[in-house]
């Protein structure tokens, strides 16, 4: 339990407008770390990365460190943090072990964090080993991406997705196996700005021909960027939806004609994988899925997966949060259709990125003119031309602000 | 592998020596010149372990995406170059070899001071490795490779938007 | 060094394809029927069986991975050699039993000692 006091976040999100201080004060921070990141569904790694006994990596949870562990009993999800003295139990950032041993004093820690050994055990005889276990998370996962929560008394994963579900479908359906495939190798790219500048650039369609100015004027604007660079307001058929629970997406697929277009390819361009779709979903419905394309959503509070990029916010304070990302790499497709995944996720993302390196910049002037003049901000464009979809999903046109109204409807609901 | 003569290796440091000073000061048009056609930038990020097909890179740039990345700059609403960071760097500890195809291989030591100036307006500091591989041309050379391997490259960055 | 009591009889281990559900660099956990607990790793097609209670505390070597012929204590990280028992990373230091074994009819047989009493825990310490 933090020692905060309990700012009023309630009175600070209006319907159509926010105040500052929800990015730049300290206290709300702290408490967001307790209610969001310690509070509920946190999203922590994904099944490809850990496919044997005894994998582990070293991860968070807000600023919480964890380990994320497999047993032959299945995935556990421990905090990282010897229940002794506190040394963090474990410094690498994976490996593979079937007990953690404190280098402090060298208490020995199962993968399910129960405390196995105490060395020199005369004298620890009053310590009850059983109560000493690590703090351990609740743990779900669907089609492999891994959620914890750290309260164990909240709503079980699918309900937590909700309308976010299909994103995650829709990643995993690109494989003829049905799953995606994640490396060890993550790039991070670190911003000097509040973690929710991030997530709500997610879903925020409106900064694109501005912010993203220079990458239209040195490409040949075509694909999903077209209507948008070109600022055709009416022409833009792409649409950004609020899905329910904080999650948010983009939804590019009016803008791919074809199969494969997405990835910039020829639909024939790679025949086995196309049989293979084609077996696994029948012809209609593979169809679909290749046209359609990877999912541009945000799952609250920290994943978003960007297309060919699959990418986690990190907190580390108030004003720095850092945004990992690894290519969303698909299982069982011939390896040059993972390399063009590669070669396309690799100028999106990134502190060098064409895109999100300008994001950056932004996010980061943004936050420091915010905690030099705190005030309102304005959230209301588009609140007149929302539409409603099946199962309470808003969607409404690219340029609007729906998506941002949602996310902090939900953040409010979390305080409450 | 063979090794080159003294007076090679001094005209491929004032080569490269050139190459730093037109990337610190954002001189990109003059920049590109030194490219080759068959230019590879090369920012990994697990060093000698990296398989560019495989591993994510910071920057893994052919040629053509290099042209992007300069035009994108040029544009001069590049809002992580506008305004384009102050930078000065220093290459040294230089060793230079002619490999088994004739071309030069040259690595040295490098370290980058940046003043980021389009926001945070701090100092951000760039030590790394790099290595380029040279194509003797016309009296001169042209860079087909060059890759930084960066000391912090396994752990958080700021953005890097300007020429490592 | 080698730690074999010539005076024992040989033990009926396991099935070899015991094995085959185990993977390359772990090791089963067997009790004997004499109270001994070994840890049994299969090499290139070669057993072996070695007292599976490390010497530095209180681990099972069975549960620890193996490195060409290094088991590594899952406890501490501290290494024994499987053919000759001998400690060979710290914080592990007194070697640890090792068996002589033999294939029979797909069975695996060792030369296991009886269980000792629970060795003093002081004497254990590193």
């Amino acid at each position: 339990m933090r020692d905060t006091t309990t700012p009023d976040i309630g009175s600070l999100i209006k319907d159509e407008t926010i105040h500052s201080s929800l990015y730049t004060d300290r206290d709300i921070f702290e408490l967001e770390c307790e209610k969001i990141f310690e509070g509920n569904w946190v999203y922590v790694a994904h099944e490809s990365e850990l496919p044997r006994n005894g994998d582990y990596l070293r991860r968070t949870m807000g600023t919480t460190p964890i380990l994320v562990t497999k047993s032959a009993k299945g995935i556990h999800v421990v905090v990282n943090r010897c229940t002794h003295r506190g040394n963090l139990l474990c410094p690498a950032p994976r490996g593979r072990q079937k007990a953690f041993g404190c280098k402090y004093h060298g208490w020995v820690f199962g993968p399910d964090g129960e405390l196995v050994d105490i060395p020199f055990p005369d004298g620890s005889e009053n310590l009850d080993k059983s109560k000493l276990g690590l703090r351990a998370a609740r743990v779900e996962s669907y089609r492999g991406f891994i959620f914890a929560s750290l309260n164990h008394d909240v709503d079980d994963l699918i309900t937590y997705l909700g309308n976010a579900r299909q994103a995650l479908d829709r990643a995993s359906d690109l494989s003829p196996v049905g799953e995606i495939q994640l490396s060890k190798t993550w790039v991070q790219h670190s911003f000097k700005a509040n973690w929710k500048m991030i997530s709500e650039n997610e879903a925020d369609g409106y900064h694109v021909n501005f912010v993203h100015d220079s990458f239209g004027k040195a490409i040949t604007p075509e694909g999903k960027y077209d209507n948008v660079l070109k600022e055709d307001e009416e022409g833009i058929g792409s649409v950004s939806r609020y899905l329910g629970n904080g999650h948010t997406e983009i939804d590019y697929e009016v803008s791919y004609g074809a199969p494969m277009k997405w990835l910039g390819v020829k639909e024939d361009r790679y025949p086995e994988y196309t049989a293979a779709m084609k077996e696994r979903y029948g012809e209609q419905e593979a169809n679909t899925i290749m046209r359609k394309g990877p999912p541009h959503t945000f799952i609250f509070p920290n994943l978003f997966l960007a297309e060919t990029c699959f990418v986690v916010i990190q907190p580390i304070s108030v004003n720095e949060s850092i945004n990992w990302h690894t290519p969303l790499y698909l299982k069982g497709v011939p390896d040059k259709l993972n390399q063009r995944i590669l070669r396309q996720g690799e100028p999106a993302m990134g502190p060098s990125a064409f895109l999100t390196a300008d994001d950056a910049v932004i996010a980061e002037r943004q936050w420091g003119a915010l905690d030099g003049d705190p005030g309102w901000l304005d959230l209301s464009r588009g609140a007149d031309r929302e539409v409603q979809k099946d199962n309470g999903v808003l969607q409404s046109h690219y340029t609007d602000e729906t998506s941002n109204r949602g996310f902090w409807n939900h953040y409010k609901s979390v305080f409450q | 592998m063979s090794e080159i003569d003294e007076k090679e290796y001094r005209q491929v440091c004032n080569f490269i020596y050139l190459e730093c000073q037109l990337a610190d000061e954002a001189r990109w048009e003059e920049w590109e010149e030194l490219l080759a056609a068959d230019m590879n930038y090369w920012v990994p990020i697990n060093g000698q372990e990296a398989d560019p097909n495989w591993d994510v890179s910071i920057i893994n740039d052919n040629r053509s995406r290099l042209a992007t990345r300069i035009r994108q700059l040029r544009t001069g609403t590049r809002h992580s170059q506008a305004p384009i960071s102050v930078i000065r760097r220093m290459v040294s500890n230089i060793v230079i070899h002619e490999d088994d195809d004739g071309m030069v291989i040259a690595e040295g030591n490098f370290v980058a001071h940046e003043y980021q100036n389009q926001s945070t307006m701090m100092m951000n500091i760039w030590p790394g490795r790099v290595r380029y591989r040279l194509r003797r041309v016309n009296g001169s050379y042209e860079i087909v490779q060059k890759r930084v391997d960066l000391v912090m490259a396994t752990g958080k960055l700021p953005t890097l938007a300007f020429i490592i | 060094m080698n730690q074999i009591d010539p005076q024992d009889t040989w033990k009926h281990i396991c099935n070899v394809d015991e094995l085959d559900d185990v993977e390359e660099d772990e090791g089963l956990q067997v009790t004997v029927d004499n109270g001994a607990v070994v840890a049994v790793f299969r090499v290139n097609g070669e057993f072996y069986v070695i007292e599976d209670l490390c010497s530095h505390g209180n681990a099972s070597l069975a549960e620890g991975f193996l490195e060409d012929f290094d088991v590594e204590c899952p406890f501490h990280g501290g290494k024994f050699d499987i053919r000759t028992g001998e400690a060979t990373a710290f914080p592990c230091a007194t070697a640890i039993k090792v068996y002589e074994v033999k294939v029979g009819d797909g069975v695996l047989f060792a030369k296991v000692s009886p269980q000792a009493p629970p060795p003093d825990e002081e004497a254990k310490d590193a």
